[in-house]
């Protein structure tokens, strides 16, 4: 199975070519927004089960979707807000949002896992899960890999492409101020 | 274990704490594929409602089928009845897709481009060189019924 597309393939070709039934052109759009899925995923909380639940329910959408989506602008603004919806949707379902327990005891093998790694990625998600959720949403997409272009940034948020970087400023500075410093390591670490 | 003592994140530069905030929401490895897999899953069953209808969407009773010879890079189709080939070119025009094709043996005969719900999309006469155009907006399967005796049929195609 291969989901490798060459780069310089744009979207607006992918998306002609999935509305023609194209499976690679399909796998095409898939890799380019996965991550923007996932990104928006983490900022709400949502463990690895519940971003594959939603993901489903995203894909199977756009599926459905995919002939009436005629603009490529449109594209990453669908897929953010149905994205979105349905990680609210889990969120109210599941009636929880516990960042802290986002895969805090399965970290990602390629990140450094001591104990202090563990302790500041703690810190840092109390703090990050605490912030209002566009700028939740917004530091997601800025650390996302592979990072998410401003300009769609700019599209899935509905701001100006000149605002986000002073938005990131603020949201930054709002995750600094919500950091405590550390204290004895906590009985799970 | 680690000879590195805990900062104070607070001192951090905003690029530092970012990173911190990267390793933090990077997904586990492998769930960038699963979720890729499940896309591959949804696309699936795309032609399960086209396909059902097809089923159902029966030709007229007693017309010859046409069915698809070849095919190139899903833009060219070459039906054939066994007594007439229809070849056809299939280019695509702003909210629409014009049909150019050829009936072999050449003869006058009225086209029609039907949907998979029965509905008739276009329809011209093909000239005495059997060649006929057609422009449609179609986003689902169709098929072509030309009337010769008897009437040929060919097989679903998806023209958008």
């Amino acid at each position: 199975m291969s989901f490798d597309v060459p780069a310089e393939i744009d979207v607006a070709t992918l998306l002609r070519g999935a509305k023609r039934g194209d499976e690679q052109a399909w796998r095409g759009i898939v890799a380019r927004f996965t991550p923007l899925v996932v990104a928006i995923c983490r900022s709400h909380g949502l463990s690895s089960p519940d971003t594959l639940d939603v993901s489903q329910v995203v894909w199977l959408r756009l599926v459905e979707h995919l002939e009436r989506i005629r603009e490529l602008e449109a594209l990453a603004g669908w897929i953010a807000v149905t994205t979105r919806n349905e990680c609210m949707h889990t969120y109210r379902s599941a009636r929880r949002r516990d960042f802290v327990a986002i895969d805090f005891d399965r970290p990602a093998a390629d990140v450094a896992d001591t104990v202090v790694d563990r302790q500041e990625r703690r810190l840092v998600l109390e703090a990050f899960g605490s912030l209002g959720d566009r700028c939740r949403e917004l530091l997601s997409l800025l650390v996302a890999d592979p990072p998410v272009a401003y300009s769609e940034i700019a599209v899935i948020l509905d701001l100006p492409v000149g605002s986000i970087g002073p938005t990131r400023q603020r949201c930054i500075e709002n995750l600094r101020k919500k950091l405590h410093l550390p204290a004895e390591p906590k009985d799970r670490l | 274990m680690n000879a590195r003592e805990p900062r104070d994140l607070q001192e951090l530069a905003d690029d530092e704490l970012l990173a911190v905030l990267a390793a933090a929401l990077r997904p586990e490895v492998g769930l960038h594929d699963a979720v890729r897999s499940v896309a591959d899953a949804a696309f699936s069953w795309r032609t399960v409602d086209v396909e059902l209808a097809l089923l159902l969407a029966e030709p007229p009773v007693g017309a010859a089928p046409a069915q698809l010879r070849s095919t190139q890079k899903g833009r060219h189709y070459t039906f054939d009845s066994g007594t007439t080939v229809v070849d056809l070119a299939i280019e695509d025009r702003p909210g629409s897709q014009l049909l150019r094709g050829w009936i072999d043996p050449p003869a006058q005969a009225i086209v029609r481009v039907v949907s998979s719900e029965g509905i008739e999309l276009a329809s011209c006469t093909a000239d005495e060189l059997g060649r006929f155009r057609l422009a449609i907006a179609a986003t689902g399967p169709v098929r072509l019924e030309v009337t010769r005796d008897p009437l040929l049929c060919t097989e679903w195609f998806q023209p958008g």
